[in-house]
């Protein structure tokens, strides 16, 4: 009779630690991206143009205009998705809107790795860190192949942060 | 209710695709605002410079530079009458590899005088380099030097340069034509950017009709 109280207390306090410990981790995990939208947004804000020529180095098949347009407006979407996450705001719509933007991240640098491109993915500033773009350090983390491994990684995180941020599933 | 019927009745109470349209029109608009007061806008119109093989580079002495009988030399580039005077940019030979920016080496560039190198990707200098420079990518010189050498004269004055000053790929291609012969190679630390805001600011410069 007098071990039910403390077997019942035990299981609360693991629930609730498992609770602390879930919230914590997704919300580190939602911090994280969202620092890292603002400081890749950032980076290509600093100089639109060379980020534009950093997409044509792609070689996508599509116009100029086209590729100016996606240039313009990617730093300013990573910049707001950042911020939202970060500030808490919209969050499953905004993990899912940044999963998919990671994803298509994910297909280009793949896209890049496969033909063989030796580019840089024109994802961060490195120079912010003390590290250059074209030195080894910078060439490997800008390389087309370590961004899609990099990508693909925040792609499931983002869809992490979808399942654990925004969704409480009701314990039964 | 199971757990993942309880994700999939959140995502679908989500209004995502409307969140997603609202936050794609703001970043368009934003970004279209901001490249028009950036000083380094992005010009998807005038396009970049298609890019030119080594075999194209003409002699100095071939070059549609005009001397007019003021003795000032007159030539047109991408649409724009350049104006200046007469300027031998040949440096001594065997000058130990010295830094340039492009204010110094502009005319002579223009005249041909100087063979620019540009020591980035093919990829990258495809997408945008600065005119009449020649590719020869660091990552790649082993197998490239020869054809370079075989049309470039080890007695031309070589300027090479590339992404910026946080790029040391230049210097150390300097080296390796020094180390191949080249007896008068020099780098633009500033590279294709410091190009860049030079073009940036001549153009806020150059009023239309003027």
């Amino acid at each position: 009779m007098a071990e039910a109280p403390v077997v019942r207390s035990k299981a609360n306090q693991t629930g609730r630690m498992k609770l602390i410990i879930d919230l914590k981790i997704a919300d580190i995990i939602r911090c994280v991206i969202g620092v890292l939208l603002i400081y890749a947004a950032l980076g290509k804000l600093a100089d639109p143009g060379a980020f534009f020529l950093q997409v044509k180095a792609y070689q996508f098949p599509l116009p100029d205009e086209f590729l100016a347009v996606g240039a313009l407006a990617l730093p300013w979407l990573e910049l707001l998705l950042g911020f939202l996450l970060l500030f808490h705001v919209w969050t499953i719509s905004v993990a899912l809107l940044a999963g998919a933007l990671f994803l298509l991240f994910t297909l280009v640098s793949g896209y890049a790795w496969l033909a063989g491109l030796e580019i840089s993915c024109g994802c961060f500033n490195l120079n912010w860190f003390g590290l250059d773009n074209s030195g080894n350090a910078g060439q490997w983390l800008e390389s087309p192949a370590f961004a899609t491994f990099r990508n693909l990684l925040l792609t499931a995180a983002a869809l992490g942060c979808v399942a654990s941020c925004g969704t409480k599933v009701p314990q039964p | 209710m199971t757990p993942f019927q309880h994700y999939k009745t959140a995502l679908l109470r989500e209004p995502v695709l409307f969140r997603g349209a609202i936050l794609l029109a703001a970043s368009l608009l934003l970004g279209l605002v901001y490249n028009q007061m950036h000083p380094l806008p992005v010009n998807a119109t005038s396009g970049s410079p298609s890019p030119r093989p080594v075999s194209n580079i003409v002699p100095a002495h071939e070059t549609s530079v005009a001397k007019s009988s003021d003795g000032v030399y007159q030539h047109e580039m991408m649409g724009i009458r350049l104006v200046g005077p007469s300027r031998n940019a040949s440096p001594p030979s065997h000058a130990p590899i010295t830094q340039v920016a492009w204010e110094e080496i502009r005319d002579a560039v223009r005249s041909g005088g100087i063979i620019l190198v540009d020591a980035r990707s093919r990829a990258v200098h495809e997408a945008g380099h600065i005119p009449a420079s020649v590719s020869l990518p660091f990552q790649n010189v082993d197998n490239e030097i020869q054809r370079f050498m075989e049309q470039i004269d080890s007695g031309r004055t070589i300027v090479v340069y590339c992404a910026d000053t946080n790029c040391p790929v230049s210097i150390h291609l300097a080296l390796t034509l020094v180390r191949h012969g080249y007896r008068d190679v020099r780098y633009m630390p500033g590279g294709f950017l410091e190009w860049r805001k030079h073009q940036s600011s001549a153009a806020r410069q150059i009023r239309p009709g003027e």
